[in-house]
């Protein structure tokens, strides 16, 4: 049986679907099958993202009218073996996402896949509230601003109070270590002792995210040595077990000076 | 005249009625008692203890009229020892400090009958209220209400420099509108005589609203 793991923050545009299309790419380098879902119905982006778009035929609201088998409204990737993607329904509403249906379409493929991976919409509606519903653990992502973090503390309150078997997790996305430096955005342990969730990723913001999604092609799949790929990568080895330590990008591209940021980061976590 | 006994304590007379006889047994003991302090008195006021009985409705009315007939006699009040299971568990209900330790997060409301102890944080965009007063262990970055909806007994201490607003009662204050070095983590807001909410250091707490009747639990 595998584990559901839903991928939220509130706010939107903080990086929820490209943590949900890296996250996956990295967990199947690492030799898991995984289905990603795209619960942003109507507004849907992780097929692009993927480089799924020209194969999608059915979405999940066929699969929730009964119309098509859920195996068969499933998206292969060509390119990765282990990866499968039901996308969102581009016209229909959120409205269209009956949670008992959800249920059942998740438990379903969790019997064939190691990890089903929801990328949630926006805020704390349907979509969301569906999401929670069939979540086993949940990524909350933010960015390192206050009005991003104060909706995920929104949404941390709501998943704790759902009780889910293996808790929540903090992402901090799109970090700008020359801001934290200069004290003009949050640093990473305040944001954690804000929310008080335990941090299991730290990722860079750069340029290469942003091109590689254009392109379709996540930048896990194309960049082994991109400060943000070995963020999520040690983000997907982290879910799996390993304990890495939270000072990758120390090692990676930061004078010395920073080291202690990383340093104190870690030890005290 | 075993059944009933006056006896004196400092200013008072207390009529003190045995648990264990028979109402109306003592009812005529009393008149007896009476009878003979008319003869010998003019005025006294009276506190009659029942002890370890409590009196029904019928029973208070049949004394009350009893004593009124004696134009010496002035009833102060009825005590006893005891009391309706009903009215303590009230009492202890509204006197109680609750005792909760979680963090209260952005969007949650949370509302607490009587006093309230918060181990934890009150994140921005959360309210915690309670009818009573409300001690915070944590940093407050929401809104604190005490007294709700109209409390002005009720007070708030901890750690609020940092809150958006306090409220007591039907009062509020806007945190960000007060001097800074007020706001220790040793001071507390009430509801002064001016009906506005004021500051002072904990140590004054004692003095300005006590909080005898707190029982913690
Ligand atoms: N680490 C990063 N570095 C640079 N750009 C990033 C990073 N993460 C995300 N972005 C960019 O931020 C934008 C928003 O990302 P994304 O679509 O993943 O957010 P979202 O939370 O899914 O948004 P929505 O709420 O609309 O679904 C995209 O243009 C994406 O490429
Ligand atoms: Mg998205």
């Amino acid at each position: 049986m595998g584990t559901s793991i839903v991928v939220t923050s509130g706010k939107g545009g903080v990086g929820k679907t490209t943590t949900a299309a890296n996250l996956s790419l990295a967990l199947v380098q690492a030799g898991k099958k995984i289905c990603v879902i795209d619960l942003d119905v109507g507004l849907r982006n992780l097929d692009a993202i993927l480089g799924l778009s020209d194969r999608v035929i059915y979405d999940i609201v066929d699969v929730i009218s009964g119309r098509i088998d859920v195996q068969r409204a499933l998206v292969q990737h060509p390119q990765y073996n282990g990866l499968c993607m039901l996308a969102a329904s581009q016209s229909a509403s959120q409205d269209n996402l009956n949670i008992e249906r959800i249920s059942q379409i998740v438990l379903d493929l969790k019997n064939s896949f190691d990890f089903v991976i929801i990328d949630c919409p926006a805020g704390i509606e349907r979509g969301f509230q569906a999401a929670v519903a069939v979540a086993d653990s949940a990524i909350v992502v933010t960015t390192p601003e206050i009005a991003a973090v104060s909706d995920a503390d929104r949404v941390v309150g709501i998943l704790e109070a759902a009780n889910l078997t293996y808790g929540i997790h903090l992402v901090i996305n799109r970090v700008r270590l020359q801001m934290i430096q200069s004290g003009k955005s949050m640093d990473i342990q305040n944001i954690v002792n804000r929310l008080s969730v335990p941090l299991i990723g730290v990722i860079i913001d750069d340029d290469e995210v942003i091109a590689s999604s254009n392109d379709g092609h996540p930048v896990v799949g194309i960049q082994d040595s991109n400060p943000a790929a070995i963020g999520y990568t040690n983000l997907a080895h982290r879910i799996l077990g390993k304990d890495i330590p939270l000072n990758e990008i120390d090692n990676n591209r930061l004078p010395t000076k920073k080291s202690g940021f990383w340093q104190r980061l870690f030890k005290s976590k | 005249m075993k059944n009933v006994a006056l006896k004196g304590k400092g200013q008072e007379y207390y009529l003190e009625i045995s648990s264990y006889c028979d109402f109306n047994a003592a009812l005529e003991d009393m008149k007896v008692l009476f009878d003979d302090l008319a003869k010998s008195t003019d005025k006294l006021t009276l506190i009659v203890d029942t002890q370890q009985r409590l009196l029904g409705e019928k029973q208070i009315t049949e004394l009350k009229q009893l004593i009124k007939s004696y134009h010496m006699l002035d009833l102060k009040q009825i005590v006893s020892a005891v009391d309706t299971k009903t009215s303590l568990n009230n009492i202890l209900k509204k006197n109680q400090i609750q005792i909760e330790s979680h963090i209260v997060r952005s969007g949650q409301i949370l509302d607490y009958n009587g006093n309230l102890l918060l181990l934890g944080d009150v994140h921005a965009g959360a309210q915690v209220r309670a009818t009573g007063s409300i001690f915070v262990v944590g940093v407050v970055e929401g809104i604190i209400h005490a007294g709700f909806p109209d409390n002005d007994d009720a007070v708030i201490a901890g750690n609020l420099g940092a809150a958006r607003q306090i409220r007591i009662s039907d009062l509020f204050q806007i945190v960000a509108d007060l001097a800074m070095d007020n706001l220790e983590m040793d001071s507390f807001f009430y509801v002064n005589d001016l009906h506005t909410i004021a500051i002072d250091k904990i140590d004054n707490l004692a003095t300005i609203k006590p909080q005898k009747e707190i029982i913690i639990s």
